[in-house]
């Protein structure tokens, strides 16, 4: 009996002590702080706002895994519109740069290069999914949901139409459509999933914002005032002409065009001149810079801004104009002003190496040191003359370029600043374009003359050629008018057109290593193959490629 | 038997001889302590003894070399950081998670290992199996390290020691074997040519003609030499000009690094009586870096007391302190500007790192000091050695732990344990970045001003009860709670533009750039028994049972249960042995366990997240992870078998093998790119979400010998070998699909750290063009893209985007131990440790960016001395069909335009990891006692010793420990350190 109590005893107070001592029932349940469960993201329209300010903040924020440079929209518009293009050059750097100057990764599906743009859309793709997804049932009035879902559908349609530049062939040669398209994600899926057609895709991104006009016009609401990293209609309608041009559809393209742009006038010469770092009025859509935001070394304005980072301390500039582009374009032109170009310094000679380097093309850099240093001076007057008020001067570093820019600023270091994706010009210059191929030469000549005399940009500016010589104006004020914003390697995929880059020996200012042609039938169709990092893991996929 | 307590018995402290390990030791186990000879799994100690010897900051550097199973890497390089510590292999496919388990007294311990110090430490338990770790359930799957600070000595007196150390400490490992500046010019003029030729098609003369005109304007940006930039080389390449006397800074790391220095006093005292001991000790140490501007500094003190009122209560209170201030750079590591390693190390020999007149010799300022080079373009507006003055990055961290328990005793052999372990720390940390040059130059100087402050509570109740019946039966019961909460609080903040010169704080930094912070938590609550028996010390066997739950998984999926069970046989104690002369001890034991591992999954692993940010001022909202509410832990099952004992009296012996298995692996599965990805994740491009997956294995051999070769009164020797034979294999992975991670791939069959990389065939000797095998499927890409050769009926590839990726090779090692040795002669000690690797392959990154060529920016970088048998013109008799036109062994050309092809990431980059380090040496003499009696001083012992003498291995300035999974880095390298110290013991 005796033993029986011990054990009694010895097991009544092991269990005890267990009972006694065991926490409270939620001891185990933690949550972060510095991120919300998903539920609540999307749960309230109030709170869905905010997830689509995300969406805008992937635009301009640092992708961490990419490194240096690559903060969505900026390495885009640096890597994949810049280098490859013909009329812009940062020749110092070139050397480094030309596999991607001269389009030799197209193939290189293991490289980073070849799939930031895969990885960066499809990342807005995945986000406005996610909202796309949760907004019926989230706790709001029917007119904010509305607005919310239509944003949402418009930052999807504007990823996949800026995937189709990259990741798939032209429309021309697609054959109607049926060649390989995009893989068209549009819920929270993850898993394996095949590619649609071209067709399919257009089909698609017409279809979004179809719905997103209809909605935006349902909700009867707008973005804030000022908030031009959000969408609303407007940017529905560009994104839309964008896409059809893009798909040779000329006239929806124009019909977009003409929406897109109301209530977003041409900005003058004063606002031209204002150093593309913060909106004007006919910014459709942009990304947002603020010294409280700052971005660091990884923003566009830091290498690409006259007044940037480099520009201030180092020796690389911050891009040039094709020198043969810029020399087409008339010397009273307000655009042609915010580059340093041969005109503006009579009396040298620039192609002989006497006041200018001929490697990269650096103003002043010359064998004739007087010569040269009088050369530096006036470039430097010129563009302390040009200087925008308020803001840090351009090239402190004292290297100036031939075909050097004074277009981008920065109002902030190192690189701080707005980042133009969206502007009436463009709209403009769609309209032109599809009016030229609709033979709608006249209106087309119209269209150049709104966007040059009107302006105030060239007062005058008068428009009467036709046929060929009209496209190649067309093309050239296009060129001129957007240059640095990420058009010029689309435009040329689309245009079907040679990228020609001459060297300082035959009358151009690439640098050596990037002087060549690339045709336009070459260099994989001007198309990029499908990353490893999606075909790896989307088991739909045989292989990668067109 | 007498009750177990939880605390530290004194009678740890049995001196033993030198690594001798005898069953009577009494060891330090989960949740208690236990003779060795009772124990059923495997455990290895180190004590006191063996940690004193070595000149170690964090007392887990002591493990390396001392017990079979255990791996240590990143050895001791930078002043204040500790290694890490790998048991018995790689059980988890996430980074970070395979770190073991520290347990100091009793508690498991979050701190930073460098703040404990060695001397307070009087062993360290190492559990390896499950069946020892199991009672740390939760998470044991990767060992358990069990330290145990030191208590007041079973003396009747009380006793004082002082010790002193001074050091040397400088870098271990050398450089690379790189280029002179006469060397490196011709290389460069080379590179040009093949350039020209191969970019602009240019004929060998006219590329070599281009080279001697263009090199240094576009390629270099630097003439160092007594010539004009275009009238350097001959028609061949062959330097005419001399180098302008007065460079004689040319090696930048003569600019940064230095012999560092090591100072280390400490003073301990203890007593102890019948009903009572103490131990207290402070300390202070201060270690310069062999890099200017890092060092460490700590203050620590102690103070363990147990006392013993009455026969039913026992409690004591263990208080621990330590300030730290550590000067480091946060950028030594990977490619960065203000990495001083990189720096160093890719710096060609051209760029001086002052300025100079253009006769060569210095400029000097006002005060005739040499200026540093901030201008020149090629150093990108950067000089790192000018930085590394100027910027500062400093942590100051504060940690007060205190530790109380009390013991009842009851009736019954039962008694009740409360114990409870408070550790508070806070981290206070600071950056600065120069307003002159640098990261900071742009805004006229930034300070980031971060802290965290931590919080750690454990507590634990415990019931044991012991009892014996008929002299031979021994029942051992344990069962318990313990409840576990890990707090931070972190906040950081930017400012930037500084008004007045040498204030390093926020108010003098006038424009703020960001201010934030968050809090985190994590928690663990555990159940836990365990029942040991033994029958007439001859037979044991043991059980346990861990029921864990943790904040980590989801509501449903939280609570895992974990067990072991084990024996072991004394056959010494048999009667068939007992009369065996030759045999001392003998003694096999086996075990099998399962334990877990959550730290594979973060603290809200389960949670699908969005990031909370702002844009344009306002909240931004972005999609940061997706749900997992079915992950649950990872299991890890052990099975442990060996024997152990001591033949002739001169031989221990230690054979065991092991099986480990982790189970229901906790992995990040990339998912493809169109699924959308999280930007503010730098390790993985994809989005991922966590999944229980796949299995893998551990096993192998464990084999620990030592022998007392000579043992007589005056001269004493003993030498000792132990290896591991590891095998890791990934068993399991879901449907048996690979998983690819960078260069390496989790594949069924093949180890987890396997490289899975392009393969480098040789280069052709025709072009000197690298080849690397061919992916069928991509051939028509290749050919599109001119990077397609056919040799001899072949085809090859010249670009390895079109090439196919093979098995290269494991960075695991076959074979991995130490040697030692101990020499005794009356009070002189000479004692020697070696460690090795067997085995395995190293991605040796910085070699192959030292043999990569470029001269983008109009600079160029350090080359390898290989380079000067790079490929340079086809071989005379060579042809087209020749059979020998591939030079499997060659290097290609140098050529700045196609070198990313030329030397692209393949396994011709792979290289042994096999090493032999000299870990120790050290020397020591003890004063004979009687000199020092009439001192009134007990004892009085001068020693010195060197810490990494010397690492042989397969390329000189490959560091071999720096990562478990073969990649490289150019960073610290392990520290050599030479000592002299000074013991005295009143």
């Amino acid at each position: 009996m005796k033993k029986y109590i011990q054990k009694l005893f010895v097991g009544s107070l092991m269990a005890g002590t267990l009972l006694v001592s065991s926490c409270a029932s939620d001891y185990l349940d933690t949550a972060p702080t510095d991120s919300t469960g998903s539920a609540d993201a999307i749960g309230t329209t109030d709170n869905a706002i905010k997830a689509l300010n995300g969406i805008a903040k992937l635009m301009s924020t640092q992708h961490y895994y990419f490194g240096q440079g690559f903060a969505g929209e900026n390495n885009i518009i640096a890597h994949y519109e810049n280098y490859p293009s013909e009329n812009y050059l940062y020749n110092l750097y070139a050397s480094g740069w030309s596999p991607i100057h001269n389009q030799e990764f197209h193939t290189r599906t293991n490289s980073i290069y070849d799939a930031y743009a895969w990885y960066y859309y499809y990342s807005i793709v995945g986000n406005a999914n996610t909202i796309l997804a949760n907004i019926d049932n989230a706790e709001g009035t029917e007119s904010e949901k509305q607005f919310i879902k239509a944003s949402a559908l418009t930052f999807r349609a504007y990823a996949f139409e800026k995937l189709v530049h990259y990741y798939c062939w032209r429309w021309q040669d697609s054959n109607n459509g049926a060649s390989q398209g995009l893989i068209l994600r549009l819920d929270e899926s993850t898993n394996g999933m095949p590619y649609s057609t071209l067709a399919e895709t257009y089909t698609q991104i017409y279809k979004d914002l179809d719905e997103a006009i209809s909605l935006y016009g349902e909700s009867g609401m707008n973005r804030k005032e000022g908030d031009v990293w959000m969408p609303n209609v407007n940017v529905a309608h560009a994104i839309y002409a964008r896409a059809a041009l893009t798909k040779q559809d000329y006239a929806k393209a124009l019909s977009e065009a003409k929406l897109a742009r109301e209530g977003y006038p041409l900005m003058n010469n004063t606002e031209y001149y204002a150093g593309f770092c913060n909106p004007t009025g006919e910014w459709i859509m942009g990304s947002f810079g603020g010294s409280q935001e700052n971005n660091w070394y990884w923003s566009y304005g830091v290498q690409f801004a006259c007044n940037g980072y480099y520009a201030s301390t180092q020796q690389t500039g911050a891009g040039a104009i094709g020198r043969e582009l810029i020399n087409r374009i008339p010397n009273n032109d307000a655009r042609k002003a915010l580059f340093l170009t041969e005109d503006k310094f009579p009396g040298y000679n620039f192609n002989d190496g006497s006041v200018m380097d001929l490697t990269y093309g650096i103003l002043g850099m010359g064998e004739k040191e007087k010569e040269a240093d009088a050369l530096w001076d006036e470039a430097a007057a010129y563009c302390k003359k040009m200087a925008v008020s308020g803001l840090t001067a351009p090239y402190e570093a004292g290297y100036m370029y031939l075909g050097g820019q004074l277009k981008f600023y920065v109002f902030d270091t190192p690189g701080v600043g707005y980042l133009p994706f969206i502007r009436s010009s463009e709209m403009v210059l769609i309209e032109a374009e599809a009016n030229y191929f609709l033979n709608n030469e006249a209106a087309a000549q119209a269209a150049l003359v709104e966007l040059n005399a009107t302006s105030g940009r060239n007062a005058e500016y008068t428009c009467t050629k036709t046929g060929d010589a009209l496209w190649n104006e067309i093309m050239d004020y296009r060129e001129l008018e957007l240059w640095g914003e990420g058009f010029a390697w689309s435009d040329y995929k689309r245009w079907n057109r040679d990228v020609i880059r001459n060297g300082f020996d035959k009358g151009g200012n690439a640098h050596i290593s990037i002087a060549t042609t690339i045709p336009a039938s070459g260099a994989n169709k001007w198309t990029w193959d499908v990353p490893l990092n999606e075909t790896d893991y989307n088991d739909e996929l045989k292989v990668s490629g067109n | 038997m007498q009750s177990q307590e939880v605390s530290i018995k004194p009678t740890i402290n049995i001196v033993l001889k030198p690594d001798t390990e005898t069953l009577d030791e009494v060891v330090v186990i989960a949740y208690g302590t236990a003779k060795k000879e009772s124990l059923t799994g495997s455990i290895s100690v180190v004590d006191n003894k063996k940690i004193e010897k070595r000149i170690t900051t964090s007392v887990t550097g002591a493990l390396e070399g001392a017990a079979p199973g255990v791996q240590v890497n990143n050895t001791y390089g930078e002043p204040g950081k500790a290694p890490s510590i790998r048991i018995r292999g790689f059980g988890t496919l996430v980074s970070g998670a395979s770190e073991p388990l520290y347990v100091v007294d009793g508690v498991p311990f979050d701190g930073n290992m460098a703040e404990l110090n060695s001397n307070d430490i009087a062993s360290m338990s190492i559990l390896k199996d499950a069946a020892s770790a199991a009672l740390y359930g939760n998470r044991a799957a990767n060992g358990v390290v069990l330290i145990t600070t030191k208590s007041g000595h079973a003396t009747n007196k009380p006793s004082i020691t002082l010790q002193m150390n001074q050091g040397i400490y400088n870098r271990g490992i050398p450089e690379y074997d790189r280029l002179d500046a006469d060397r490196w010019m011709e290389a460069s003029w080379m590179a040009k040519k093949y350039a020209m030729m191969s970019n602009k098609g240019m004929s060998a003369t006219e590329a070599g003609q281009y080279a001697t005109e263009h090199l240094i304007t576009e390629s270099i940006g630097r003439n160092i030499y007594n010539a004009a930039d275009n009238q350097l080389f001959d028609a061949n390449g062959k330097l005419t000009a001399s180098r302008l006397s007065g460079y004689d800074d040319l090696d930048w790391a003569d600019a940064i690094e230095r012999n560092g220095h090591r100072q280390d006093y400490n003073l301990s005292a203890s007593t102890s009586g019948e009903k009572y001991s103490i131990y207290s000790s402070i300390g202070y140490l201060k270690e310069k870096g062999y890099v200017k501007a890092t060092d460490y500094e700590r203050y620590s003190g102690r103070i363990n007391s147990t006392f013993t009122p009455n026969k039913w209560f026992k409690g004591g209170v263990n208080l621990t302190g330590s300030w730290t201030k550590r000067n480091y750079n946060d950028n030594a590591t990977g490619s960065y500007y203000s990495n001083p390693f990189y720096i160093t190390r890719y710096m060609a020999p051209v760029y001086p790192v002052y300025m100079h007149n253009a006769d060569g010799s210095y400029q000097l300022d006002e005060n005739g000091e040499k200026i540093y080079d901030t201008t020149s373009p090629y150093l990108g507006n950067r000089n790192i050695a000018y930085e590394m003055l100027f910027n500062k990055e400093e942590s100051i961290r504060n940690v007060l732990g205190g530790q109380a328990f009390a013991t009842i005793t009851l009736p019954l052999g039962l008694s009740v344990t409360v114990k409870g372990d408070l550790n508070n720390s806070t981290s206070n940390n600071k950056k600065y970045d120069n307003p002159k040059i640098g990261d900071g130059a742009t805004n006229g100087g930034r300070l980031t001003s971060y802290a965290y402050q931590y919080r750690t509570v454990t507590l634990q109740q415990i019931l044991n009860w012991n009892y014996q019946f008929k002299e031979i039966h021994n029942i051992e019961a344990m069962i318990a709670h313990e409840s576990y909460s890990w707090e931070r609080k972190y906040t950081s903040g930017m400012n930037t533009g500084m008004a007045v010169d040498g204030n390093l704080t926020m108010g003098n930094f006038l424009t703020n750039s960001y201010f934030n912070g968050s809090d985190d938590e994590d928690k663990t609550e555990s159940y836990l028994a365990r029942v040991k028996y033994n029958y007439d010390n001859r037979y044991f066997i043991e059980g346990s049972f861990r029921r864990d739950g943790s904040s980590r998984f989801h509501k449903d999926n939280r609570w895992g249960n974990f067990y072991s069970v084990g024996a072991s046989w004394n056959m010494k104690n048999e009667a068939f042995l007992e009369d065996v002369e030759w045999v001392d001890h003998l003694k096999m034991r086996a075990s099998y366990g399962e334990v877990g591992n959550n730290m594979g999954v973060s603290y809200y692993g389960h949670m699908a997240l969005y990031t909370i940010d702002k844009n344009g001022g306002n909240p931004a909202l972005l999609k940061k992870s997706l749900a997992a509410p079915d992950i649950k832990w990872e299991t890890t099952q052990t099975v442990d078998v060996a024997v152990e004992g001591r033949l002739f009296n001169k031989l221990n012996f230690q054979i065991g093998y092991f099986d480990k298995r982790s189970k229901d692996l906790l992995f990040e599965v990339r998912l493809p790119l169109s699924a959308g990805s999280y930007p503010w994740q730098d390790k993985v491009m994809n989005l991922t979400q966590y999944k229980n997956i796949g299995t893998v294995s551990n096993r192998g051999w464990e084999i620990s010998l030592n022998a007392d070769a000579i043992d007589s009164k005056d001269w004493k020797w003993n030498i000792g070998v132990d290896a591991t034979f590891l095998k890791n294999e990934i068993v399991k992975l879901p449907d048996g699909k690979d998983i690819l991670h960078g260069m390496q791939n989790y594949s069924e069959g093949h180890s987890i750290y396997e490289f899975y990389t392009y393969h480098f065939e040789g280069v052709d000797q025709l072009t000197g063009t690298s080849l690397y095998t061919l992916d069928p499927e991509q051939k028509v890409k290749a050919e599109e893209a001119g990077a397609l050769v056919n040799i001899n009926g072949q085809d090859y590839a010249t670009a390895t985007s079109y090439a196919q990726r093979k098995w290269a090779g494991s960075a695991l090692p076959t074979v991995y131990g130490s040697i030692s040795s101990a020499l005794s002669w009356k009070n002189w000690n000479l004692n020697m440790l070696f460690t090795y690797s067997l085995g395995g392959k190293t991605y040796d990154g910085s070699y192959s960016s030292l043999m990569g060529v470029s001269e983008s920016g109009a600079a160029g970088s350090a080359y390898h001395k290989d380079i000067l048998n790079s490929w340079n013109g086809a071989p005379a008799g060579m042809t087209e069909t020749s059979p020998n036109r591939i030079d499997p062994n060659g290097i290609p050309r140098i050529d700045y335009y196609k070198s990313s092809d030329l030397n692209a990431t393949s396994d011709r980059w792979l290289v042994s990891s096999s090493y032999l380090v000299f870990k120790n040496l050290s020397l020591s003499y003890e004063l004979p006692k009687k000199w020092m009696k009439n001192l009134g001083i007990e004892g009085l012992m001068l020693n010195a010793g060197v810490e990494n003498l010397f690492t042989l291995t397969a390329r000189k300035g490959l560091n071999p420990q720096y990562s478990f999974n073969g990649g490289s880095d150019d960073t610290y390298v392990t520290a050599r350190v030479y000592n002299f110290g000074l013991t005295v013991k009143f």
